[in-house]
């Protein structure tokens, strides 16, 4: 066995363990120490340590750096300097069914590195969504990392990450695997346009035609976002659009008057008896702010082209009808100013919302595929003040109930702190990527699904591509090296070919 | 100030003054002026094993007449600056029972190795037994070490075992003997070492010069005065008149102190140059430079913690089942710590 | 200024009633007169002009007399193949007439890697045509992806782009499941987009893009267009006048008949009171020469859905002076039908005794289908039943399940698009 030190001390939440010169361990890094089965540890902390009092080092360093070095060295310096790890038990496996560790491992025992068999445990659930490999430190272990998709999304997933630390990269191999799912519905609301690939590696080159795409400038092979302005109601304005009482009460008076043709009217300036022309005016700038909607020479016209007055009738309806089919629904929202991304995310999830209250109450509920939205900077309709503010939304209504109805979040954000913690409670799987802020950290560590107290420096020292998988699903936290997607995909040869070369055979 | 004054002056004085030359109480000494062309430089050579040796011991149990120690002996052996593991014991640990025998002036030792294979390289219970008139001239302290002092002879002369000719085996300390009956044991472990060669290192030296210096500073002027760099050998000091003994001062590391160094015989300046400079080859490390490892290494396994003996003293006492004579021990014991008393209420326990 | 008609989905010989052909046939001649009237430089038909590919002969006959009496005035009549009239091996009705010289196809490709397009020129006004045609399902999506974009727009003059599919962007609500393209798969800047298959008329102007027009069905084919008709759609076809761009189209109705729509509600009576209501209902409308449709839908309380008696609904409409009568009763159903339902245990037997009944409640002419429906329709629910095999994948699947039911039926529903 490759001993990678010896225990030499400490408490349950911190086993010390003295490293042997030359097999250097690093923070993360999973040890196993046999015995009754094995124990698996993971290293929380580094610390340097010596039999040389720190009066005497500092003069040996003295020596050193001020000219002796020739004549002067350490004797025996692996023996009298090394390093300490502190690692916690994190899962105690025998006869290759895991616990929860309730001892210590045996005093003075060697610890080993860890090896895939060691993980054999680790089960392929039904719905398995790829997420990457098992990371030791930074090594890389030959064992894949799952989470059923069905369980996963109707559970919520949260993944909180600073910029830079891989979190596109981390949803686009998601998607790839649930794209091949029948099982499984995505909504996904794009607000920088990064995850078809127009420019770089998306999902695009799936080979199925599961993956459908939305934006204003829709490519060929993409579908045009048009909405109609018939398919808005004002409730999908709640929660993401803040009106004043006199503006909601106008609204409602014109919902009342008109139906579905209330933005309609109020963009033509129509006057409506109990509403002051500056409240219509107020709204008719707000509509134009937000959907780019005006009217010009008499005419309603569309800035941006996607909300409209004619066309786009059946969009919110093909959407749902895709999603329904198990298929991912890729929606670019970056040339919509923010409240507007929002609103076609409200408007979408509110019909799928809607139909699956019905599916559930006719039965059918459980012939339909799960539904999971993905929304990026959470915080915008899940957080503490905004629905304080503005009241509860789709969002944070789906946040709550949507297990009830098979639809569930997959939220991204970089301030889980904004988040209430009765939301954050209610993600049940998290995968954490780097955080260098300390508050959103322990807020993190605080809602986890597994006791993350000790991983404080772990999340801190997370590089890009690296993550901690937390979930009520995994038997403990998993730590996870995510693949770079364009190099994912090459490798699982999963690519469409380009069929570009093909002469088309034409009948008509 | 005035009173300071004088002082600094007379010190002053001291160390003014001209190196003179050794200066040895006892007529057992054959000293040898100052000389510049005492200085060898050291020189690199083939890398010998080298054998150190050093002990310890505490008292677990005393009284005026009776003491009972825990002692310890370690062997350290070492090629270089490489530690080599050696066939017999790298440590002994034995204890022993010191009983003064006022009906015949004697003082009779038991010793008890913690484990049997020690035995074969403790001295002689027998031989341990001292005349009045010899313990007269030894210090307290020495007497109820000699147990230890014994055995760090006779583990010397195991460890020659683990040696080849030319290799080296050093104790700390010097080479003389405290007691009459320690003779006999140098006598044969100089005889049984042959062509290997033994050496003593002190950490400490009282020895002066007839001008009332320091030995070891007047030879460290001397060495300035001849631009002496680098690591050197400064031989002989004195030898003694029985021929046992050789006293040289060496510097094992430019960067270190010198030292007071023993060798065992008769050495001309080759057999000192040798064995300086392979002792310097071990004498690198940046925490003592000058000092060997080796003896640093063996000092360290041979001493015994306040804990230990603590522990020791409790698990002694707790086999003895009479009350009555739990107390009467006791008894024993508090006629000679009321010192510690006094340093508890001052804080210096 | 020149001016052409623009007409779809003619659908001729879709209609199985003699009056209602005669009035679907009456509808083609009064469009093809008005354009006529209008002095057209050009007509251009959007696929569907027949209902089959090879229609009956009657049909054909008078279709081709129209069209041989506008090419005959000196007016070229374009035209691309729908999703009823196509046919893969160019053996369709419309390579008949094409042949002798009646109509102009303008679906001529280029081959190669990229869809190319050759451009039909009209003679007297330079207007450039091209298109594609419709295929069954709305199959022709595959083409439009690898439309050679960048030549069309390249083209200058007058284009037209004919085309047979739904556009995405503009399908109605109601019509949210029809198969549609994205509007991003037409070329670009063209100066007339002349489109069919959808049944609904409609006239979209969006930015980059010439006037986008459906004319939309000129008389009806599905039940459910009649309907919209009796409801107050109006069907005709478009009248556009242009020079170097078309301006804004003209609608033209064309009404062959009056429609008169009536729905009576039947839920909760029984079906003696129901059968009364419908007539009181009836009595209430004026249906003199009128095209009537009569949908009757609820759940009776008690009775059979058989005891209202179609015929006779008919013959009193009929004595009304209506001059054609459709019923539609899908929507109609007796709740005594599932009490029988628990009585049997064995599922196929089961099953056959409620199809048996509910044929009983059907208004339905084909014989075959009266006798031998029951145990057709159990057949197909138990091909349909059949799930996907382990490792077959979706498309595969459906072919399977499509080529059975095909089976069943004894119908040829080529599973994979033929």
């Amino acid at each position: 066995m490759e001993t990678a030190g010896q225990i030499i001390g400490g408490e349950t939440a911190a086993v010390l363990i003295r490293q042997k010169a030359g097999e250097p361990i690093e923070l993360g890094d999973l040890l196993v120490a046999e015995g009754e089965g094995y124990t698996i540890l993971q290293v929380k902390d580094l610390r340097y340590s010596s039999q040389i009092p720190q009066g005497m080092r500092e003069l040996a360093s003295g020596f050193n750096l001020e000219g002796y070095g020739r004549e002067v060295e350490l004797l025996e310096p692996e023996l009298r300097n090394y390093i300490i790890a502190e690692a916690r038990p994190i899962l105690h496996v025998r006869d290759g069914q895991p616990m929860i560790p309730k001892r210590l491992p045996r005093f003075f025992r060697e610890v080993r590195r860890i090896r895939e068999g060691d993980l054999d445990f680790l089960e392929r659930p039904g719905n398995p969504v790829f997420l990457g490999n098992v990371r030791s430190g930074s090594k890389v272990l030959d064992t894949p990392v799952y989470v059923d998709a069905v369980d996963a999304i109707t559970h919520h997933i949260l993944i909180p990450a600073t910029t830079g630390r891989g979190k596109s990269n981390l949803v686009k191999v998601m998607l790839w695997s649930l794209a091949e799912m029948d099982r499984v519905g995505i909504l996904v609301l794009d607000p920088h346009d990064e995850y078809y690939g127009r420019n770089e590696a998306g999902l695009g080159r799936h080979p199925s035609d599961n993956v459908v795409y939305y934006s204003p400038d829709a490519p060929v092979g993409g579908n045009t976002l048009t909405i109609n302005l018939r398919s808005l109601r004002p409730e999908h304005f709640e929660g993401i659009i803040p009106f004043t009482q006199a503006q909601e009460q106008a609204i409602a008076r014109y919902y009342n008057e008109y139906g579905d043709g209330w933005i309609l009217k109020i963009v033509e300036g129509e006057e409506l008896p109990g509403v002051q022309p500056v409240t219509l005016n107020v709204l008719r700038r707000i509509f134009d702010v937000i959907l780019g909607v005006h009217l010009d020479d008499g005419k309603i016209k569309s800035r941006g082209g996607v909300f409209r007055e004619r066309g786009g009738e059946s969009t919110i309806k093909d959407i749902a009808a895709s999603l329904e089919d198990g298929k991912i629904v890729v929606v670019d929202t970056s040339r919509l100013m923010g409240e507007a991304e929002l609103l076609v995310g409200s408007v979408i999830s509110a019909e799928i919302f809607r139909r699956y209250q019905q599916y559930k109450a006719t039965g059918e509920l459980r012939r339909k595929p799960v539904i999971g939205i993905v929304i990026e900077e959470a915080p915008r309709v899940l957080g503490k003040e905004v629905i304080e503010r503005q009241g509860n939304n789709i969002y944070s209504t789906i946040a709550r109930e949507g297990r009830k109805f098979n639809i569930g979040l997959i939220a991204i954000t970089q301030l889980v702190s904004l988040i209430p913690r009765t939301v954050l409670a209610n993600m049940n799987t998290k995968i954490i990527l780097g955080n260098e802020m300390a508050q959103e950290r322990a807020e993190i560590i605080g809602s986890a699904s597994q006791d993350l107290s000790a991983d404080n420096r772990t999340i801190a020292s997370l590089d890009k591509g690296e993550a901690i998988v937390s979930s009520i699903f995994t038997k403990f936290a998993v730590p996870v090296k995510i693949p770079l997607f364009e190099e994912f995909i090459e490798s699982a040869g999963l690519e469409s070919e380009d069929t570009d070369d093909d002469m088309i055979e034409f009948i008509g | 100030m005035d009173v300071l004054d004088k002082i600094a002056q007379t010190l002053e004085g001291i160390v003014r003054a001209d190196v003179g030359r050794p200066y040895f109480k006892s007529s057992e000494y054959r000293v040898h002026d100052f000389t510049a062309d005492g200085f060898i430089p050291l020189q690199e050579g083939e890398k010998r094993l080298m054998a150190f040796i050093d002990g310890g011991n505490s008292p677990i149990v005393e009284g005026p007449a009776i003491s009972v120690q825990i002692n310890r002996v370690a062997l350290g052996l070492f090629r270089g600056e490489q530690r080599i593991q050696p066939d017999m014991p790298a440590r002994i640990e034995f204890f022993s029972v010191m009983k003064f025998h006022p009906e015949d002036g004697t003082y009779r030792f038991q010793l008890h190795p913690l484990r049997e294979e020690y035995r074969e390289f403790l001295p002689d219970e027998d031989n341990l037994q001292l005349e009045l008139k010899d313990a007269e001239r030894a210090e307290e302290s020495d007497l109820k070490g000699l147990p230890r002092k014994f055995a760090e002879w006779t583990m010397a002369t195991g460890a020659l075992n683990e040696l080849d000719d030319g290799d080296i085996l050093v104790r700390d300390g010097s080479l003389r003997a405290s007691f009459e009956r320690e003779k006999g044991y140098i006598r044969r472990l100089g005889d049984e070492a042959m062509d290997i060669h033994v050496a003593g290192l002190s950490k400490t030296c009282t020895l002066y010069t007839t001008t009332s210096m320091s030995l070891l500073a007047a030879v460290g002027r001397l060495a300035a005065d001849c631009n002496m760099e680098g690591g050197w050998c400064y031989h002989p000091v004195a030898v003694t008149t029985d021929r046992l003994t050789t006293i040289t001062a060496v510097k094992l590391n430019p960067a270190g102190r010198i030292f007071r160094m023993d060798i065992l015989g008769e050495c001309g300046k080759d057999e000192a140059m040798e064995v300086a400079s392979t002792l310097s080859l071990n004498a690198r490390d940046a925490c003592f430079p000058g000092y060997p490892y080796g003896l640093v290494d063996v000092d360290m396994r041979a001493r015994v913690s306040g804990d230990e003996v603590e522990i020791y003293r409790r698990r002694l006492l707790s086999q003895i089942r009479d009350r009555k004579v739990l107390e009467a021990i006791r008894d024993e014991m508090n006629t000679l710590n009321y010192h510690d008393e006094l340093n508890r209420y001052a804080g210096e326990d | 200024m020149y001016r052409f008609a623009h007409l779809s989905d003619c659908h001729l010989g879709a209609q199985k009633h003699p009056d209602l052909r005669e009035l679907e046939f009456e509808a083609f001649r009064m469009a093809l007169d008005d354009a006529l009237q209008k002095d057209v430089d050009f007509m251009i038909i959007a696929g569907d002009l027949f209902h089959s590919n090879i229609p009956n002969m009657e049909t054909v006959k008078r279709a081709t007399l129209e069209l041989r009496r506008v090419r005959e005035a000196g007016v070229p009549i374009y035209v691309n193949y729908g999703s009823h009239d196509y046919s893969p091996s160019s053996t369709s009705m419309i390579d008949i007439l094409e042949s002798a010289g009646v109509i102009d196809k303008v679906v001529r490709p280029i081959p190669g890697k990229k869809l190319g397009l050759e451009f039909t020129v009209d003679e007297k006004t330079g207007a450039k045509i091209t298109g594609l045609s419709g295929r069954s399902r709305t199959l022709e999506a595959e083409y439009f992806m690898k439309l050679d974009r960048e030549a069309l727009e390249a083209e200058d003059g007058f284009r037209i782009f004919l085309f047979h599919s739904a556009i995405t962007q503009f399908k109605p609500v109601d019509l949210a499941d029809m198969e549609s393209v994205d509007l991003n798969l037409f070329p670009r800047g063209f100066e007339y987009y002349a489109g069919g298959h959808v049944h609904r008329k409609g006239c979209y102007i969006e930015e980059g893009y010439g006037p986008i027009v459906y004319p939309g069905t000129l008389f009806g084919s599905y039940a459910g267009d009649l309907e919209e008709n009796a409801r107050g759609e109006t069907r005709g076809y478009y009248l556009v006048e242009f020079t170097d761009r078309a301006r804004e189209p003209e609608f033209r109705e064309i009404r062959p008949a009056e429609f008169e729509y009536i729905e009576c509600d039947v839920t909760g009576k029984n079906s003696q009171d129901a059968y009364h209501q419908i007539g009181r209902e009836i009595a209430g409308h004026d249906v003199t020469g009128k095209v009537v449709m009569l949908k009757i839908r609820g759940e009776l309380s008690s009775g059979r859905t058989s005891d209202i008696d179609s015929a006779s609904i008919r013959e009193k409409l009929e004595s009304m002076g209506a001059r054609v009568v459709q019923i539609n009763r899908y929507g109609l159903s007796t709740r005594e039908i599932q009490k029988v339902r628990v009585v049997e245990s064995d599922v196929p037997r089961l099953e056959r005794r409620i199809f048996r009944e509910k044929l009983a409640g059907l208004d339905i002419r084909n014989r075959r289908l009266m006798e031998e429906g029951d145990s057709i329709a159990v057949e197909l629910l138990r091909r349909l039943e059949n799930e996907k095999a382990p490792g077959e994948n979706k498309s595969e699947y459906e072919k399977r399940i499509i080529e059975d039911a095909g089976d069943v039926l004894g119908l040829d529903l080529g599973g994979d698009g033929t």
